[in-house]
């Protein structure tokens, strides 16, 4: 049986005291009653360590203590605490952060081995099915009740967040450090940090541009004097291929969502923008013919509430999407296309509608133009023309969405720290005092 | 002859005293007061302001000088008795001792006809009574020593010397206690009562076991009032202490001109009675 030493210090100091209080006596001799020792003003006295009265309420109230913590160490209980026996872990995850259980064992091995926690929680803060913005309020209400947690709070996201709540913000998402956010003439790259990079341009797979651009944290703007649809540009670690087979279309798409997010994948992939247009994509369900993004509810907050400034120019962030309304998934129409592996259906054709359920996160991160995401509007604007593409393509396509598991939440139970050990020490302590107390 | 500690196992308070004052009861005290009786005491001479009516004539006729002819007084005295029932005196058996010796001090004064009143004190006046000769002095003072409790601290200053305005001037005031108290106090409180004009008699009650080796030998001990403790000493020194202690207590008593008697509880209390009267005749 293994007995942890900690453990023990109760009975080895009962034992200890014991010990002392059993020397003391044989030395010193018993201690008697007597009427009053007023009589043998030879002898030295000594003051009685605690006055008649107050000795008697301390030897109760420790007797009290000594009951009740004995009585709460027989409950068993488990108490929040604050120290931090746990290392909490909230992930804020998007579509576009990549938490998988080996990055999860990753870090919470380099943060047990620091000693410090007993154990770790993780959890996660889904974006897909609330409001997305909410993510921030989250993250504050987190912090608020920081109390409640039995530990020390890491989040691991992609993005920063107004305050730095945390002791330690992890900064971990599947894309690199640089990213090509825009791709028409104007290429928007999003860097993490202050760098310079091999930038290079393909026209029809020729290389027409190739230079060494410096950038800063966060968003550059390189201007290229090329016209044309770049179906390859490298940015160093990020590479945006366009595949060829995304034809420029001459359908006329009318947008009516009026969102930059949407407008610019139209814009890469040449769709042409007309409220005419034959092909509609839309928030609301009124349309003939087209794509449905989204079903969303209530208007959230606008997202000129947050504040996020570009590094380059210091200009806020938020003029460029202020009008962006951040809503909530309602319900799926049509018949299943694309079923995540925990069977929502991301994408569901109804007649000539396709229903769109992927949540674009309008965090900044996730404003990025992804190519996979320009190729999925391509195909289900073509599917109105010709069905172009093939069954693979889809197939490949509906592997990038499930493996996302975007709209996945875990929800992993809040462990609490069991301190009974704490009243047993708080007993024994009580206890030798009032022995203590009892006896002198 | 009983043994005091089986007399004290008695319930009976009037059962006690009947067998502890067997023969006794023909003790009378004199009170100090002078006036006109039957009883010669003394003659003296005339000084101004004297009462004219107490002149002896015969005297004067014979001598031609004037003398005053002083008797002394039998009288129904005012007796106070004084019980202690601090801390120190729950040590062992002296509560029934002093108890018991209380009851037979009020016993006899209630059968030489007295008006006798009583308190208890410790740190205060608890309880006190006023002089009277009323046939349940008795019974009541046996339910109300019933129901003292022996705690507190001793302070016969604060208990008697303020309340000396209630006890009447040329009465008999008798103390037991065990002087667990400064003996400055108890000395100023007793002599402040003799200048009053009041007969003062201390009984100072020490238990028996308060000078027994096993207590005193190379222990620590530990005041009951204060919870103070003294240091462990050896036998002949504690004894040496205790001893000058009551000597000095004596002293005051001697010096403050009133009487001490001082007891152990293996003492017959009619042994202490019998003291008590020696001393009054003297």
């Amino acid at each position: 049986m293994n007995i942890a030493i900690e453990n023990l210090f109760p009975l080895i100091a009962i034992l200890c005291i014991a010990i002392f209080l059993i020397v003391r006596n044989l030395l010193t001799g018993k201690v008697v009653y007597y009427p009053s020792i007023r009589y043998f003003k030879g002898s030295k006295t000594r003051q009685g360590n605690i006055p008649g009265m107050i000795k008697e309420i301390l030897k109760f109230i420790f007797f009290i203590i000594f009951l009740v913590s004995l009585l709460i160490y027989f409950l068993k209980p488990n108490i929040l605490s604050k120290q931090n026996e746990y290392a909490i872990i909230i992930i804020d995850k998007t579509p576009y952060i990549e938490i998988n259980n080996v990055l999860i064992e990753r870090i919470t091995d380099s943060l047990m081995s620091q000693g410090k926690y007993n154990n770790f929680l993780v959890k996660e803060i889904c974006s897909s099915k609330n409001e997305l913005l909410k993510k921030q309020r989250i993250i504050e209400q987190i912090f608020e009740a920081r109390d409640q947690y039995s530990g020390e709070l890491f989040l691991i996201s992609d993005r920063e967040y107004n305050n730095n709540c945390f002791s330690l913000i992890k900064t971990k998402s599947n894309f690199p450090e640089i990213m090509i956010t825009d791709i028409k003439n104007i290429i928007t790259v999003y860097s993490k940090i202050d760098t310079i990079i091999n930038f290079e341009l393909f026209l029809h797979n020729a290389q027409v541009f190739k230079k060494y651009v410096e950038l800063n944290k966060g968003i550059n703007s390189i201007t290229v004097s090329y016209e044309g649809f770049f179906n390859k540009i490298i940015a160093h670690y990020d590479t945006l291929i366009i595949p060829e087979k995304i034809q420029l279309q001459s359908i006329m798409v009318n947008d009516k969502t009026n969102n930059n997010f949407i407008r610019k994948i139209l814009k890469v992939l040449g769709y042409k923008h007309s409220k005419n247009g034959e092909i509609t994509i839309s928030y609301e369900d009124d349309i003939k013919k087209g794509i449905v993004i989204s079903q969303y509810g209530d208007t959230y907050v606008k997202k000129g509430d947050r504040s996020f400034l570009s590094v380059n120019n210091n200009i806020p962030i938020d003029l460029e999407f202020s009008h962006l309304k951040f809503k909530k998934i309602t319900i799926n129409k049509g018949n299943p296309v694309i079923m995540s592996s925990f069977g929502e259906c991301i994408i569901s054709n109804d007649d000539n509608r396709f229903y769109i359920n992927i949540p674009a996160d309008t965090g900044l991160s996730n404003l990025f133009l992804l190519p996979e995401t320009v190729i999925l509007f391509d195909i289900l604007i073509s599917d109105y023309n010709e069905h172009i593409y093939e069954n693979s393509l889809l197939a490949y396509r509906s592997d990038i969405i499930n493996n996302n598991d975007y709209s996945y939440s875990a929800e992993y139970e809040h462990p609490s720290r069991n301190i009974e050990h704490i009243f047993l020490y708080i007993a024994c302590i009580a206890f030798i005092l009032f022995t203590l107390i009892s006896i002198l | 002859m009983y043994n005091i500690e089986e007399i004290l196992k008695i319930s009976d308070m009037y059962l006690r005293s009947k067998l502890l004052l067997r023969g006794y009861l023909a003790g009378i005290h004199r009170v100090p007061y002078k006036g006109i009786s039957a009883e010669f005491s003394q003659y003296r001479e005339y000084v101004q302001g004297d009462d004219f009516s107490r002149l002896d004539f015969k005297v004067f006729l014979r001598t031609e000088k004037f003398f005053i002819k002083e008797s002394e007084n039998e009288i129904n005295a005012d007796i106070y008795l004084f019980l202690d029932i601090s801390g120190s005196m729950s040590y062992n058996i002296k509560p029934e001792y002093s108890k018991t010796l209380f009851f037979l001090m009020a016993y006899i004064a209630f059968h030489q006809l007295d008006n006798c009143g009583y308190g208890f004190f410790s740190n205060k006046m608890h309880f006190f009574k006023k002089p009277t000769r009323k046939r349940t002095l008795l019974t009541k003072l046996i339910i109300d020593l019933n129901k003292i409790k022996f705690k507190g601290k001793t302070d016969i200053k604060n208990s008697i010397h303020y309340k000396a305005d209630k006890i009447k001037k040329n009465s008999i005031i008798i103390l037991i206690s065990d002087c667990a108290d400064d003996r400055k106090n108890i000395s100023l409180t007793l002599k402040s009562l003799k200048v009053r004009g009041c007969d003062v008699i201390l009984f100072h009650v020490n238990d028996f076991l308060e000078k027994d080796e096993n207590v005193l030998k190379n222990t620590r001990l530990k005041d009951i009032e204060t919870d103070n403790i003294v240091s462990s000493d050896n036998l002949n020194s504690r004894l040496s202490d205790f001893n000058a202690f009551t000597e000095s207590i004596k002293k005051d008593a001697l010096d403050g001109g009133y009487d001490y008697i001082h007891l152990f509880t293996n003492e017959q209390p009619n042994i202490a009675l019998e003291k008590f009267f020696k001393r009054r005749k003297q």
